[in-house]
């Protein structure tokens, strides 16, 4: 990384923990005078709390639930700003987990934990759709962290059966 | 990042953010299947026959890395064997046969292609002389995804098949 980008992620940074209030009293006052000299670490500033605020106008216009979407996202966002403040990915995160997290908070039926960010991208398991096993036993399930679902029969076929006879030769 | 970057990855999140109207007719068009995607649309299935067995043997490098093979019921096998593996190309309303080696056929036909891309499959495993064992398995995929259908008994063991969806 080179010096003017650590520079200004430094600055990211502060303004980050700045918005969410993570400065001590003397901490924010320092930074307050940062921003008293700094034109362009204000118009960031401003930026970013207009980011936040035009999600909350948003939000508060679609559906009262959603609301409570738009603070864990913002959330993180934020935290995955601070991972890599310079690398392209946050505004394709940033984008996947508004164009998919804002429209599920205006269907989902229920509301439960926000929808993880960046997981739109992660590729989910075949699903089983359907069954019929006869009289055989069959389970479903997948095993440890894979999401490949196992279909498992219990076969009542003895071995001695199960192998075809072997053609002779002669 | 930039922070103009940032806001107009946002605003372009919230202008093109669909409305609940547009979206559900997006929910309902992965639903189904693509009512006007040509014939020649197709999947290619590949399956791997592996073995399990309670021999002491090194793994097999052939079937690569599958995690599951150490866990739940799997890991009763002490090791696995690759038998065989096969690439099934599959159309609309053709189907295909694999006869396995305890005698069982497998069959599997495309029944269609969805909107989103995934395939659903339909696949039995069943001995024409012998009572039905698996009559029906359906299950939508995507390609690169994949499911395991085990449990077959096979010469003191199993068998494992491994169904991936190439494209």
């Amino acid at each position: 990384m080179c010096g003017s980008q650590k520079r200004v992620t430094i600055a990211t940074e502060l303004l980050l923990r700045f918005v969410d209030g993570e400065m001590s009293t003397e901490e924010a006052e320092k930074f307050r005078a940062r921003l008293a000299e700094s034109p362009a670490l204000r118009r960031e500033l401003q930026e970013m709390r207009r980011v936040g605020g035009l999600v909350r106008l948003w939000a508060s216009g679609v559906e009262p639930r959603a609301h409570d979407l738009v603070e864990p996202t913002l959330l993180r966002v934020r935290q995955a700003e601070r991972r890599s403040a310079f690398t392209g990915s946050l505004s394709y995160a940033l984008a996947a987990a508004l164009a998919v997290l804002l429209p599920w908070s205006q269907h989902a039926p229920e509301p439960s934990a926000p929808a993880p960010v960046a997981r739109g991208v992660t590729p989910a398991g075949a699903a089983i759709e359907r069954i019929e096993a006869g009289d055989t036993q069959a389970q479903v399930f997948v095993l440890g962290t894979s999401s490949t679902p196992v279909v498992w029969l219990a076969d009542d076929m003895q071995d001695g059966d199960a192998d075809p006879p072997e053609q002779d030769p002669g | 990042m930039s922070r103009s970057v940032f806001v107009l990855a946002l605003g372009a999140a919230l202008l093109f953010a669909p409305s609940p109207a547009a979206a559900k007719t997006k929910a309902d068009a992965a639903a189904k299947p693509s009512a006007d995607a040509p014939e020649k649309l197709e999947t290619v299935v590949e399956v791997s026959v592996l073995h399990g067995t309670h021999e002491e043997r090194d793994a097999d490098p052939r079937i690569g890395n599958m995690p599951e093979l150490r866990e739940g019921p799997f890991a009763k096998y002490a090791s696995y064997q690759l038998l065989s593996r096969v690439r099934l190309p599959l159309s609309r309303g053709g189907k295909r046969q694999l006869k396995l080696p305890n005698g069982r056929l497998l069959e599997a036909r495309l029944e269609e292609i969805l909107a989103d891309g995934s395939s659903r499959l339909v696949a039995s495993i069943n001995r024409p002389d012998a009572k039905d064992f698996l009559p029906l398995l359906e299950v939508k995929a995507r390609p690169g995804q994949a499911f395991i259908v085990a449990g077959q008994s096979y010469k003191h063991g199993i068998l494992v098949l491994v169904f991936k969806v190439l494209r």
